[in-house]
């Protein structure tokens, strides 16, 4: 199933995640294949097609490292909590979806978008009731340490690019897959470079000259593969386990099911994703259901439904 | 009303079944849950019960109406007043005198009881925004699913001096749906119609000792990144330099003084570069400069005739329950909008209704007030007459 697609408005980059991974992915493959260029100097190999070779593998090594744990690091630090830290909105769903499938590129968090504008109810901020803070801040204060000046709206591509506010029930699967890749990634290639030692001593070739260059090339040839299938065996356990540990934490499945046309009222942490440059509600720590279908839809006051749900009558919907 | 399709209850029960020993509670949970199809709710999305079924103990909160624009009472239906078991008027109580209030608490969740939540009950000066408070109680509530009510009840003894109070109540429970509907004020007066009614409404500034920082943006100098990365950086930079200066004559010592040396330097160059960095990330040149905030210092006040229609389920019809209704007689606030100067605690205002002199119904005037823009309280004032022959 899929989730809500969000793109961020002009000037934010929704990409920013992305390309920090990048940037940390081309560094620390240069920095692989400085080493290899340093080991190659430092031991007077001389260079032929095998320590160019050696030097493109250490290269496609550090590459791999440098995916897996940048991947890792900004996981884990592109939430900047807001202060106020829990709000509580009442909006339209307008998409509603699971993100499922195989991180890291699908981190199978539970995505909604609440349409910011009417019909039939505008987005609005229920609580706290601190001074200034309005559901226009909401959308762009840019949390403190975010490095942002401010954040920008979300617009729903898939919605004639209506604009909306992002709300995720996040997965344990994504925090235990970047973990995991990060570590195996690292744990991969002190393996790798490890049992390409072991084998070159076992073959005899740790000596000087054409010996060092084959054994720098078995080297660096070990340490890529063992950061790359490190990184995404690694990633996959720490997938499996997050899986476990969200079947376990709802393991009577004595949820409901919603589905887009619903107006809730969602209380959750506020936060600045760093990632897409936009602030929004990650994660839900409560989802209450004010009416779903067509009835809120076609009531004269959209927003008395959500106000006599909240204190207690129920106008409509399923009485009991 | 029949049943809506799209919300429906999709958990089913395995481990009663199936899970009879308790040591071997969660090797049973692992099989049921690497064998059993989970439920995914497509093409809606499911989610998962502690995030979607929650008690949710709720009152008739202004505060949550007013965010929602829509009107409210200050007469709150559900806290009444009593005096030897009649009903009493709150505005007019008397002094130093023994009264049971008793608050109606509700529950908006029709699948959770909302047992063990808190009722605070607390008294604050007639006005708006007022922000000191006095407790009269904590009690207990056991609420049941929605349509179900719980009264809890206390007693009151009114303060010594004469004067008008305003009650607070607020609910809490620790596993709340939405904390959004757990404040509700009842706040009232009473005055006779003279040709014109005037009476003071104390507007309290909720922010007396200015307005708090708005916490946001810019960087961050990470202290992870000074101690467990540069300084660190700098430590084994250092002993990898003593270990090569050293080479013929390396001492533990001495690498371990480098070592020391290499991670307060590192530390400091590194809190510096962090620092530098954080500067430099305060945000996109392009952004526009802010200028939407409203000053918390501005308050603005608004009066209407508003009467809450209480209704529930079948019965409750939103635009019946909440029709604006503009003053029933000429009636303003003066001033409506005006902005506190710094360290000024409150201010009076005026409510004058210009009242038919012949007899008839007394009328409502709400008075609600707003401060930086967010609901900062009200009070409801009855204009009596003499009663029609």
């Amino acid at each position: 199933m899929a989730g809500c697609d969000t793109k961020t408005m002009q000037p934010g980059n929704y990409d920013w995640s992305a390309d920090r991974i990048t940037a940390w992915t081309f560094i620390a493959a240069g920095g692989g294949a400085a080493l290899a260029i340093l080991e190659i100097i430092l031991s007077s190999i001389p260079f032929g097609w095998m320590a160019a070779l050696a030097i493109a593998f250490a290269f496609l090594a550090g590459a791999g490292v440098g995916f897996w744990v940048g991947n890792g690091v900004e996981w884990f630090v592109r939430l900047k909590e807001q202060n106020p830290k829990t709000i509580t909105v009442s909006g339209m769903v307008v998409c509603a979806g699971k993100n499922t499938g195989i991180p890291p590129w699908h981190d199978n968090d539970w995505t909604f978008n609440l349409a910011h504008n009417k019909p039939p109810v505008d987005l609005t901020l229920l609580s706290p009731n601190d001074p200034g803070l309005n559901i226009n801040e909401v959308l762009t204060r840019a949390a403190p340490g975010s490095g942002q000046s401010q954040s920008y709206f979300s617009i729903d591509p898939n919605l004639g690019n209506r604009p909306v506010f992002h709300c995720e029930i996040g997965s344990a699967i994504g925090d235990w897959s970047a973990a995991g890749g990060a570590v195996g990634s690292v744990v991969g290639t002190a393996a790798g470079i490890a049992a390409g030692i072991a084998a070159c001593v076992a073959l005899g070739i740790f000596t000087f000259g054409i010996g060092a260059a084959l054994c720098l090339l078995i080297i660096a040839i070990a340490a890529a593969a063992g950061a790359w299938v490190g990184g995404l065996a690694g990633n996959l356990i720490g997938g499996g386990i997050g899986w476990l540990v969200d079947a376990f934490s709802d393991f009577d499945e004595n949820g409901k099911a919603i589905s887009k046309n619903c107006v809730m009222a969602l209380t959750g942490t506020w936060v600045t994703d760093k990632s897409h440059q936009h602030n929004e509600i990650h994660d839900i720590t409560s989802a209450q259901i004010v009416e779903c279908g067509d009835a809120i839809g076609t009531a004269a006051n959209p927003q008395g439904v959500v106000g006599a749900v909240g204190i207690g009558r129920h106008p409509i919907g399923p009485d009991p | 009303m029949e049943h809506d399709p799209v919300v429906e209850n999709v958990g089913v029960t395995y481990r009663s079944r199936y899970c009879r020993w308790r040591f071997l509670d969660w090797l049973c949970k692992l099989c049921i849950i690497l064998f059993k199809k989970r439920k995914s709710g497509d093409p809606c999305v499911y989610i998962p019960e502690r995030i979607i079924n929650r008690p949710d103990p709720c009152i008739y909160d202004q505060f949550l109406l007013m965010k929602l624009n829509q009107p409210v009472t200050w007469d709150n239906p559900d806290v009444a007043i009593f005096l030897n078991g009649v009903e009493q008027y709150t505005y007019d109580l008397t002094a130093g005198t023994t009264y049971e209030v008793v608050i109606t608490v509700h529950n908006s969740s029709r699948d959770k009881p909302a047992n063990g939540t808190l009722v605070d009950v607390r008294w604050i000066e007639f006005g708006a925004g007022g922000q000191i408070r006095h407790p009269v109680a904590t009690l207990t509530a056991n609420v049941p699913v929605w349509p179900g009510v719980t009264q809890v009840q206390t007693t009151w003894q009114t303060p010594a001096t004469p004067g008008h109070y305003c009650i607070e109540v607020e609910l809490s429970h620790p596993n709340d749906g939405n904390p959004a509907n757990n404040v509700g004020w009842n706040n009232t007066q009473v005055k006779a119609a003279a040709s014109q009614v005037q009476t003071p409404v104390r507007i309290f500034n909720r922010w007396p000792n200015g307005c708090p920082p708005v916490r946001e943006g810019g960087g961050e100098t990470s202290l992870v990144r000074v101690f467990a990365g540069w300084a660190l950086l700098g430590a084994i930079g250092a002993f990898a330099a003593s270990v090569s200066i050293g080479h013929h004559d390396f001492s533990y010592r001495q690498a371990g003084l480098y070592f020391l040396v290499g991670y307060i330097m590192g530390a400091l160059i590194g809190f510096l570069i962090e620092s530098l960095r954080a500067r430099g990330r305060r945000g996109n040149p392009n952004d526009p400069p802010r200028q939407d905030r409203i000053s918390c210092l501005l308050v603005e006040l608004f009066v209407d005739s508003y009467v809450f229609n209480d209704a529930v389920g079948k019965d409750a019809d939103p635009n019946a329950m909440f029709a604006p209704r503009p003053p029933a007689w000429p009636a303003r606030v003066e001033p409506n909008v005006f902005h506190f100067a710094p360290n000024e605690a409150y201010r009076d205002v005026l409510l004058i209704v210009d009242a038919p002199n012949e007899p008839g119904p007394a009328e409502v005037f709400n008075v609600n007030a707003y401060q930086s823009g967010v609901p900062a309280g009200g009070v409801t004032v009855t204009v009596t007459r003499p009663e029609e022959d």
